[in-house]
């Protein structure tokens, strides 16, 4: 019994610490030749661009429930100028990284495990192996450089397009005074705001691709491992982000 | 053969979009200059800025003259820089007050023109000053004086006066009245009163 | 390398001595012993859950033993970096069970990739060394289908003309002929053993198509709970009146191998 639950711990310690040399590895091998530039290009295609539309669609409606809810709730106070300051604060520091990165461990982690899941289980990746070509850094290396060009972009393109939709609910809809809505963010928006959403974006990528890659990657060679691979790799990849979120914030304020 | 033209485009596409998205963030939301804006600078000392951060606005007359630059303590007092723009002319009996729009709206500052003949120049400082209302003072002593109170003040070259029964005023009118006329008897004076009430 | 620049007496391409390996408390390979002459074809053979994928996967450096020495053309890779075997991995040829073949690339794409990924020929010669090895392999004219796009067969051909593009040394191939009809496995047996002439290679197989795979055998090892119960040339192993061999021949498992659990990876 004790032996058996000691054999547990000592299994889950090797495989946390698998999961850490899997991140070590993956960044390392991006870093030492063969560069292999064209497969992160097309990672960023399959990662950034093919997200794009979902992601402008997710950030207007964001933004547009900001604008709504924020507009409501600023009235009682009587502070609707503020309306500007607060849809762009809370959309750039948090919303926007973070609803960006959920959305694309849905749609590209996803994608990604359960790619390299059936890789796993088809031989392919061994077959790189007996071609003595590394299979981390061929498969995984360029999706972790793409994770981590993609993620900031995207949650830029999400920013514009949320204080956007919520200027036009707050402003066009619910006639909160556009000159306050922009004259809020341009005052109150810094770059020190715009950092904290590019570091958190950035952090989002590497555990989504992280994550990802190695439930994929370590799927089991059936069906069934690879839709678990799946799951495991959305949820995961979920909830580190949250964690993280708070993480980063507490730390960079 | 990994990733052919037409990924390599729209991938292009992607990132000019996202570099595009960056510097609306940046430069057209967030007004934040790489460069120092346009204009001259103008200084102005506070007892208390409660809250005001650099980059909010400066008005006249609720026209946006410019911004806060910098903040700093000097002798015990905050020391601000205003960035303002080429044209405005302020005067050196122009007052400076800190408002805020709405009841906890962002802070910002007001300049009233004076009478002075003479035009303040980058680097002058504007020595009327008012300080921040601020909300929580008032609250207090209200609740202390229990609505009726004597405390006349004298802030750092602020007119005062002003008897802590205003403060009593709705919400609503407090928040239109800066705005509107961002001198006499609105709420900035009060602050002091209430600040050195409680000392 | 050629196979002359060894200059050594010894003719193995691939040499097995006492190879042991478990996973967890389930020992899979007992002791193997196994010697693969140079341009020779030698048939793994077994019932499932023997081990036989697990040897070959210790053959290609896929899996490192607890004990026991591999050489491969002459060089102890049993102790061998990681980093190392690299180089003795561009020495092989491997077909897999379900062709691994990439499958977001052409035909022409996967076996170009191993041209394009490990050596410095140009577009031109690429090209040209690929399809010539498609031709070899009979699948002219298919190098723009993905594999998906292809039967089962194809996608082996596919798989053994990638295999073969780099001109390795050492084939090892891994159940060919898996999952195909009699008449396309034997046109796979075929096509291995007139490419194993051709381009004078040693070749590893595990199949269990028995006994249609000792016709391309030069030589036959029976593989039989984690050891080899009996090797020698074709003739040799089907006149052994060994129990097992006769029973696995008869298509009959013993009790004892229904209970070994299967092994995978």
């Amino acid at each position: 019994m004790i032996e058996r639950l000691g054999a547990s711990i000592l299994d889950g310690i090797v495989a946390l610490g698998n999961f850490v040399l899997f991140l070590f590895n993956s960044i390392a091998f991006a870093l030492i030749p063969p560069y292999k530039p064209r497969l992160a290009v097309r990672q960023i295609r399959i990662i950034g661009a093919d997200s794009l539309f979902l992601i402008v669609l997710i950030g207007a409606f964001t933004g547009m429930v900001l604008g709504l809810q924020g507009f409501t709730t600023l009235r009682r106070f009587g502070s609707e100028g503020a309306l500007g300051t607060v849809v762009a604060l809370v959309i750039v520091r948090e919303l926007g990284p973070v609803l960006a990165a959920l959305m694309i461990a849905a749609r590209a982690g996803s994608a990604m495990a359960a790619e390299l899941g059936a890789m796993q289980s088809t031989e392919q990746v061994d077959a790189l192996t007996v071609m003595a070509i590394n299979p981390v850094q061929y498969l995984v290396s360029p999706r972790m450089v793409a994770g981590i060009i993609s993620f900031p972009l995207l949650t830029t393109i999400f920013d514009v397009i949320g204080i956007w939709g919520g200027w036009v609910v707050g402003c066009g809809l619910m006639g909160a005074p556009s000159g306050d809505y922009f004259n809020g963010i341009a005052a109150q928006l810094e770059s020190h705001d715009i950092a904290i959403g590019l570091y958190k974006a950035l952090c989002f990528g590497v555990i989504v691709m992280w994550v990802s890659c190695y439930k994929g990657y370590h799927a089991q060679r059936m069906a069934t491992g690879v839709s678990r691979a799946t799951t495991e790799a959305v949820v995961l990849s979920s909830v580190l982000i949250l964690m993280a979120d708070y993480i980063v914030g507490a730390l960079l304020l | 053969m990994y990733a052919s033209r037409t990924t390599q485009f729209i991938v292009g596409i992607f990132g000019i979009l996202g570099i595009l998205a960056l510097a609306i963030l940046s430069f057209r939301l967030g007004q934040i200059s790489i460069f120092p804006p346009p204009g001259y600078t103008l200084y102005a000392s506070f007892d208390n800025i409660a809250g005001l951060k650099p980059g909010d606005e400066v008005e006249i007359a609720g026209v946006h003259v410019g911004r806060v630059q910098s903040i700093e303590l000097k002798d015990e007092r905050a020391r601000l820089a205003m960035r303002i723009d080429d044209g405005v002319q302020i005067d050196n009996d122009a007052i400076a007050s800190i408002l805020t729009s709405g009841l906890i709206g962002s802070k910002y500052v007001s300049i009233a023109p004076g009478p002075g003949e003479k035009i303040l120049a980058n680097g002058d400082t504007i020595r009327q000053t008012q300080s921040a209302f601020v909300i929580e003072n008032a609250i207090g002593q209200l609740i202390n004086n229990a609505g009726s109170s004597s405390a006349g003040a004298s802030g750092g070259a602020g007119a005062s006066s002003g008897g802590a029964g205003d403060i009593g005023a709705p919400p609503g009118t407090a928040s239109a009245a800066p705005k509107a006329a961002p001198c006499p008897p609105c709420g900035t004076e009060k602050s002091h009163s209430a600040s050195t009430a409680k000392k | 390398m050629t196979p002359e620049g060894n200059g050594k007496p010894n003719t193995n391409a691939v040499e097995v001595r006492g190879l042991k390996r478990s996973f967890g408390r389930q020992v899979v390979l007992n002791g193997v012993d196994l010697e693969v002459p140079a341009g020779k074809i030698v048939t793994i053979v077994g019932p499932s859950g023997c081990g036989k994928t697990v040897l070959l996967k210790h053959l290609n450096l896929l899996l490192r033993p607890d004990a026991g020495s591999i050489i491969i053309d002459g060089i102890d890779v049993t102790r061998m970096r990681s980093a190392a075997l690299n180089s003795v991995r561009e020495k092989f040829g491997m077909l897999f069970q379900a062709g691994a073949l990439f499958d977001s690339m052409t035909v022409f794409e996967n076996v170009a990739f191993p041209l394009v990924e490990k050596t410095s020929l140009s577009r031109e010669q690429i090209r040209a060394r690929v399809l010539e090895t498609l031709t070899a392999v009979g699948l002219q004219g298919m190098d723009a289908k993905y594999p998906s796009e292809m039967s089962g067969g194809m996608q082996k051909r596919a798989a053994l003309a990638r295999a073969l593009v780099h001109r390795p040394k050492i084939l090892m191939l891994d159940e060919p002929t898996t999952g195909l009809d009699p008449s396309r496995t034997g046109a796979i047996h075929d096509l291995i053993r007139q490419t194993q002439r051709n381009f004078g290679l040693s070749a590893v197989m595990v199949s269990h198509d028995v006994p249609a795979v000792f016709r391309i055998s030069d030589r036959v090892a029976f593989m039989h709970r984690g050891r080899m119960q009996l090797t020698g040339t074709v003739e040799e192993v089907m006149a052994s009146n060994d129990d097992e061999f006769k029973r696995f021949l008869a298509g009959r498992a013993s009790g004892d191998d229904l209970e070994n659990n299967q092994v995978s990876s």
